[in-house]
C-alpha cells in the first residue's frame, strides 16, 4: 500500500471509529493492525477507546520479534496480528472484532459453511473456529493461525472474529460478509427447527423458551 | 446544578436508544454528582426525546423531594450508590434479548469472554425490588438481570455501565440465537473468572480514568 506512515495512522484511527459505528466492537474491544513494511505494523493500543485514541497513540510493532516502540503499549492480541502478517505477505490489514452475529456463532465452536458469494469472494469459503484460549496467550495465537490458514477469516471460540484483507476496504467487506453469513445461517436453522414459514426474532425467543435448559 | 453531567446523561440516554437497549419497561440512567447526590432521568420518558430538563438532581438524604413518578426507581439507585462509594453510574434498561432471558429467570453463563471480562463470570438474575437479592446478584459483578425488567448495570463511569449493558444484551442474544444451531459452549468457570480478574486489574483502569475526566470536566 502506497501510504505514508502518518496516512496509515489516520486510516487506523478512522477504522476504529467505523468499527464502533458499525457496532463491530464495544468500548475498548477489538483491535486493528496495518502493515507498514515487511517487518513492521501499526497496531492499536491496549485498553484505549477508539474515540479517545489519536493517530499518534499507535505503537509500531516488529512482526518478527513483537518488540514495539511508541507512547502506548500495543494490544495483547498483537501476537495474532503479527502471526497473520508474517504468514501472509499479501495481507496488509488485520481486524479483530466482536460483532453480534459473529460472536454468537463463535460461542457454538462450529464452522460456518460458505453462505453467499461475498463469503466466497472476501473470505475464501467456509470459516473455521479456533479453539478457546485466554486472550494474549501463545495457545490462542497457534489456534487462530491454524483456523485462518487458506482463508481470510476465522472465529475465536467464545470471543469474536479475525478477518484480514489486502486493503482496509477488503477487510471491512470481509467483516460484513462474515456477519451476514452468520446471521443467514442461524435464521435458516431457526426456520428449519421450528417449521415456520419465515424467520422473525420472536421465533428465536419462542424456540429458546421452549428448549433452553440451565 | 451541574449542566455538564446532566448533558452527559442525556448523551448516554440517546446512546441507549440508538443501540436498541431502551425497551418497553423501566428505563433509568443515573450518575453520581457528589458523595450525597445523583442526577437521574425521570421515569416514563422515552430516551429518544430525552433532554436536560428530564434529568433531575436527587439528594440521598432528601429523597422526599424526588418527584413521585420517579421515586421508586430513584430509591433503588440511591441504595446502590450508598452501598458502594466507587459506583459512579447506574443504568436500568429493558432490551429485548436480556429481558427474554430475565423473564425465564436463568443466569447467562460465560458464553462470550467480553461479558466475562467486563461484567463477571455470569450475569445472574435477581427479582426486581429485592435489594438483598440484587446485592447478591451483583457480588463480584458490574451488572445483573432484573426479572420482568431487563438489565441493571453499574460502573465507575457512564461509559462503563453502558458497556456492561451492551455486552450483557449481546450475551443474551448469543444464548437465545445459538439454540437453533445446537447451543453455546460456555467458557469454563475458572477461565471466566480469570478473564474478569485480569480485565479489572489490567485493562479497565487506564481507559476509565480518561473517560471519567471526559464525562465530568
Amino acid at each position: 500500500m502506497a501510504y505514508t506512515e502518518q496516512e496509515l495512522r489516520q486510516m487506523v484511527k478512522d477504522a476504529g471509529i467505523r468499527m464502533l459505528e458499525e457496532n463491530l466492537v464495544q468500548g475498548t474491544w477489538g483491535n486493528i493492525s496495518v502493515r507498514i513494511d515487511d517487518k513492521h505494523a501499526l497496531v492499536t493500543p491496549s485498553g484505549l477507546d477508539y474515540v479517545v485514541m489519536t493517530p499518534d497513540d499507535l505503537p509500531v510493532v516488529d512482526i518478527e520479534t513483537l518488540e514495539w516502540t511508541g507512547p502506548r503499549k500495543p494490544t495483547s492480541e498483537r501476537k495474532i496480528h503479527a502471526a497473520i502478517l508474517r504468514a501472509r505477505p499479501e495481507i496488509n490489514v488485520v481486524l479483530h472484532s466482536h460483532p453480534t452475529w459473529g460472536a454468537t456463532f463463535a460461542s457454538t465452536h462450529l464452522s460456518l459453511p460458505a453462505m453467499n458469494d461475498n463469503m466466497k469472494k472476501y473470505l475464501g469459503g467456509d470459516v473455521k473456529c479456533a479453539k478457546y484460549g485466554l486472550a494474549g496467550t501463545g495457545k490462542l495465537t497457534k489456534n487462530a493461525l491454524a483456523a485462518i490458514e487458506g482463508r481470510n477469516a476465522c472465529f475465536l471460540a467464545n470471543h469474536g472474529v479475525f478477518v484480514c484483507g489486502k486493503t482496509m476496504e477488503d477487510a471491512f467487506e470481509a467483516c460484513r460478509a462474515l456477519e451476514n453469513g452468520c446471521r443467514e445461517y442461524i435464521e435458516r436453522e431457526t426456520v428449519k427447527k421450528t417449521g415456520a414459514d419465515e424467520y422473525s426474532v420472536d421465533l428465536s425467543v419462542e424456540y429458546f423458551n421452549k428448549t433452553y435448559k440451565k | 446544578m451541574n449542566a455538564k453531567l446532566q448533558n452527559t446523561v442525556v448523551e448516554y440516554a440517546h446512546k441507549v436508544f440508538d443501540e436498541n437497549l431502551f425497551g418497553s419497561n423501566v428505563n433509568n440512567i443515573s450518575v453520581r454528582a457528589t458523595e450525597n447526590s445523583m442526577y437521574i432521568t425521570k421515569s416514563g420518558v422515552n430516551f429518544k426525546d430525552l433532554n436536560a430538563e428530564d434529568v433531575i438532581e436527587v439528594f440521598f438524604d432528601k429523597t422526599d423531594r424526588c418527584p413521585s413518578d420517579t421515586l421508586k426507581e430513584a430509591l433503588m439507585h440511591v441504595k446502590l450508590y450508598r452501598e458502594n462509594p466507587l459506583t459512579g453510574a447506574v443504568m436500568v434498561t429493558s432490551p429485548v434479548f436480556a429481558l427474554a432471558v430475565a423473564n425465564k429467570k436463568v443466569s447467562i453463563p460465560p458464553v462470550l469472554d467480553d461479558m466475562a471480562q467486563i461484567v463477571g463470570p455470569t450475569a445472574r438474575t435477581a427479582k426486581t425490588n429485592d435489594i438483598s437479592g440484587i446485592r447478591k446478584a451483583l457480588k463480584g459483578r458490574t451488572a445483573c438481570l432484573l426479572s420482568d425488567i431487563g438489565i441493571l448495570s453499574t460502573g465507575k463511569t457512564l461509559n462503563e455501565a453502558f458497556t456492561s449493558c451492551l455486552v450483557i444484551d449481546k450475551a443474551a442474544h448469543t444464548l437465545i440465537m445459538s439454540q437453533a444451531v445446537g447451543g453455546c459452549k460456555p467458557v469454563g468457570k475458572i477461565g471466566a473468572l480469570l478473564e474478569h480478574v485480569v480485565y479489572m486489574k489490567k485493562y479497565s483502569k487506564t481507559n476509565q480514568e480518561e473517560l471519567l475526566k471526559a464525562e465530568r470536566e
